[in-house]
């Protein structure tokens, strides 16, 4: 792990561990945040459909999704970056659904914004838009860019997959799993 | 080798078949290689194994290998009464090669009793419940040509409800997975008997193909390997081989054209640039699947035949059956499974093939202990709705991945004449085309059994040992991939559409193919019989032609 990506890894920690907390919101919790803001600001973070305040918002939401504790979440696999990727390149007919959502999202946080609530009022938030198309949508695009193919910008150095205990190396032999492995042993014993 | 043919499309050939799927890929590959000129015209792309990728984005999402409803949509509704609605309904392959690309692989023979279910248990109050007009006894050799020439790995004998079979397997079993073996432990404590599946997918390399190498991407996906025994890489190369076989890619057909005498002339169609064409041919062949052979029937209606051609009958599209008749149950273990590599299934229960009367149920079904889910839909499907589906404790069941298996139990769908494929009146698609519109409720007959299978399914996976398990709903599906029954078989034209030569029974040189000529659904699993239907179809089709009869 390189001094930038481990830099990234730790500022996901504290913003997740704001999320895994989500009932006694951390005193951190800010700083962290404006941490991850002033990443945007900066210009690490590039997008190709988001603004960076739409960016910041929906990536809140990622996080609330598969929120980061001890282990990645949507924030470290870049989930973010696989739905504007999705938006940009291969359905940009759902950016008006994402862009309606987000504003629905506002009103909802309002008069904050939905990024600066602390991690309970986040939930409450996203609750009450649990059964809107744009939730549900939001919810498949941020699993997809936790476990999808890393190819599609998302699910960054496999840690959707690591964190689940997929891979895929395009092939495999017997056995693949405990049982499998314990009835052939048997067999060998066996003989 | 003989070059692939190149035909005009103002030849007259012998065969124009619609569609190059499980059915298609197979007449093309035996009446080309029976000496006839045969025109294959496939709605979707050529893809060769080398474009089938592991990415759950692209199958599920942006429909790389099926229909996509952005182009083609699909109108639902659940009765006659309600106003349908724009909604993904039906799912098929949509390249060269169909469903027999992307399916499970799944090669289950009909059993004895799904041809003449009616005259054993029937009939069924608000079912359309027939007999076959033909016996597992008529189409048992071609279950056999189709397991040889496509290759699919099993046991013969393993299954005591098996019907009887007049040769093994050409392949053994698949190697047996951690699912397998404790769909084992779970049957013996219950007393019922687990079997090696029987797969479509090469255990060994078999006729220039090559085996499976276990990387667990068979549903939905394409194989890179070519060890699915899709058409693509059996039935299309050896029809291409013969010089006399062009499959034409890209090509949507939007009609049959028929002349004064009521024959039919060709095919009217689509190519990748939209531009309309038309291929002459002696003889038409539909092999389009449940829902786009009746589609396409009820387009090509003309003065002659106002109410679509080959529907004398007013069956075609009616007594559709699905796959909804199915349901799953999850369970987690205490060690690591990893079902998630190899073929989806590697052991099958038919002990509730014919429910026990004392029941009081309908038909029956199968159960197979699987894994086929990939990392993201297991996410977005695999846990029960009154289970967190996001959060925290949602990302912790995550983990639970590696030590899940699921038993899903494929039963008989009642046919219900209400349930039915039409033109929607007013959603048209890309190509202006009038969308299917899908009406369709399962018989309260068939949701019976399927709650009494899933009962077994919880049963199972408690006698196997799982640790936590759950029910997956399955009263509200989305998709159907299994399209059966549109325009079925049958000797009296008053209630059927095509005869037991799948000849339409109005169009004398129109033969139908498919899923749609199913009568009965059997257990859900169509493949093996819809290309054991089309080898023994095109023998039909051979004899008639070699006796100048069509």
């Amino acid at each position: 792990m390189n001094d930038n990506s481990r830099r990234a890894f730790v500022s996901g920690l504290l913003t997740g561990a704001g999320a895994a907390v989500a009932w006694s919101a951390l005193p951190h919790f800010a700083a962290a945040h404006e941490h991850a803001a002033a990443q945007v600001k900066t210009g690490e973070r590039k997008f190709a459909c988001f603004t960076s305040e739409e960016a910041i918002q929906m990536e809140a939401i990622c996080e609330q999704i598969i929120p980061s504790d001890d282990e990645p979440g949507a924030r470290e696999a870049g989930a973010i970056y696989f739905i504007d990727y999705a938006l940009s390149q291969t359905e940009p007919y759902l950016q008006p659904l994402f862009r309606d959502g987000l504003k629905q999202l506002a009103e909802a946080s309002a008069p904050q914004t939905f990024s600066a609530l602390k991690a309970k009022q986040q939930f409450v938030v996203l609750k009450k838009l649990e059964s809107t198309e744009f939730f549900r949508k939001a919810r498949e695009y941020t699993i997809n860019g936790f476990l999808g193919d890393p190819k599609r910008k998302g699910n960054r150095q496999e840690v959707g997959w690591k964190y689940i205990g997929f891979e895929n190396p395009g092939m495999f032999s017997p056995p693949f799993g405990y049982y499998d492995a314990e009835l052939l042993s048997g067999k060998k014993q066996r003989e | 080798m003989a070059a692939a043919a190149r035909y005009k499309t103002t030849d007259a050939v012998d065969f124009v078949i619609v569609g190059s799927g499980a059915a298609g890929g197979v007449l093309a590959k035996e009446l080309s290689s029976n000496g006839f000129r045969v025109v294959v015209l496939e709605q979707g792309p050529r893809l060769e194994p080398g474009d089938f990728e592991h990415d759950e984005y692209s199958v599920y999402n942006l429909n790389a290998l099926t229909n996509n409803w952005r182009e083609q949509p699909n109108t639902f509704r659940k009765s006659e009464n309600e106003n349908a609605q724009t909604k993904p309904t039906v799912w098929y392959g949509r390249l060269v090669g169909g469903g027999s690309v992307h399916f499970t692989s799944n090669y289950w023979r009909f059993h004895e009793i799904d041809f003449l279910e009616r005259s054993r248990k029937g009939p069924v109050p608000g079912a359309g419940l027939e007999d076959w007009p033909i016996a597992y006894a008529d189409l048992e050799p071609y279950y056999t040509k189709a397991e040889w020439e496509l290759g699919v790995s099993g046991l013969a004998g393993a299954s005591p409800f098996d019907p009887p079979r007049s040769k093994p397997y050409p392949l053994p079993p698949l190697p047996i997975k951690s699912s397998g073996v404790l769909m084992e432990r779970g049957a013996k404590k219950l007393g019922w008997h687990a079997f090696p599946a029987p797969m479509a997918i090469l255990s060994q390399n078999y006729r220039g193909r090559h085996a499976c190498m276990h990387c667990g991407f068979c549903e939905a996906f394409g194989c890179e390997w070519g060890a699915k025994s899709s058409t693509l890489a059996t039935m299309i190369p050896i029809a291409e081989q013969s010089g006399r076989c062009e499959v034409r890619a890209n090509s949507y057909v939007s009609q049959i054209e028929t002349n004064a005498a009521g024959r039919a002339t060709g095919v009217v169609y689509f190519d990748k640039q939209k531009r309309e064409r038309r291929q002459r041919a002696k003889a038409v062949v539909l092999c389009a699947n449940g829902a786009e052979t009746p589609h396409l029937l009820l387009m090509s209606r003309s003065k002659q035949f106002p109410n679509g051609l080959a529907n004398s009958s007013g069956l075609v599209g009616k007594y559709l059956m699905f796959d909804w008749a199915a349901a799953m149950s999850a369970g987690v273990f205490e060690h690591p499974l990893n079902d998630f590599k190899s073929v989806h299934v590697s052991r099958v229960i038919h002990d509730f093939y014919e429910i026990d009367s004392k029941h009081g149920l309908f038909g029956g079904g199968g159960l197979d202990g699987r894994f086929d889910l990939y990392p993201v839909g297991f996410a977005l499907s695999g846990f029960a709705p009154a289970m967190p589906q996001w959060g925290r404790e949602f990302k912790k069941n995550l983990r639970d991945f590696p030590r899940m298996m699921y038993v899903l139990s494929h039963n008989a769908a009642l046919a219900v004449e209400t349930n039915t494929i039409t033109l929607d009146p007013e959603v048209k698609d890309a190509w202006g085309l009038p969308a299917i519109r899908v009406t369709y409720r399962d018989h309260p007959e068939t949701t019976k059994t399927v709650q009494f299978m899933q009962d077994r399914e919880m049963e199972l996976l408690d006698a196997a040992g799982a640790l936590k398990t759950w029910r997956l709903p399955f009263d509200n599906r989305d998709t159907s991939a299994h399209l059966m029954g549109t325009c079925r078989m049958g000797k009296d034209p008053k209630i059927s559409v095509i005869n037991t030569d799948h000849r339409s029974h109005d169009v004398p040189n129109l033969f139908i193919c498919d899923g749609s000529s199913f009568v009965t659904s059997g257990r859900n699993q169509p493949t093996a019989t819809i290309q054991a239907l089309a080898f023994r179809a095109a023998d039909r089709i051979t004899t008639l032609a070699t006796k100048n009869e069509i």
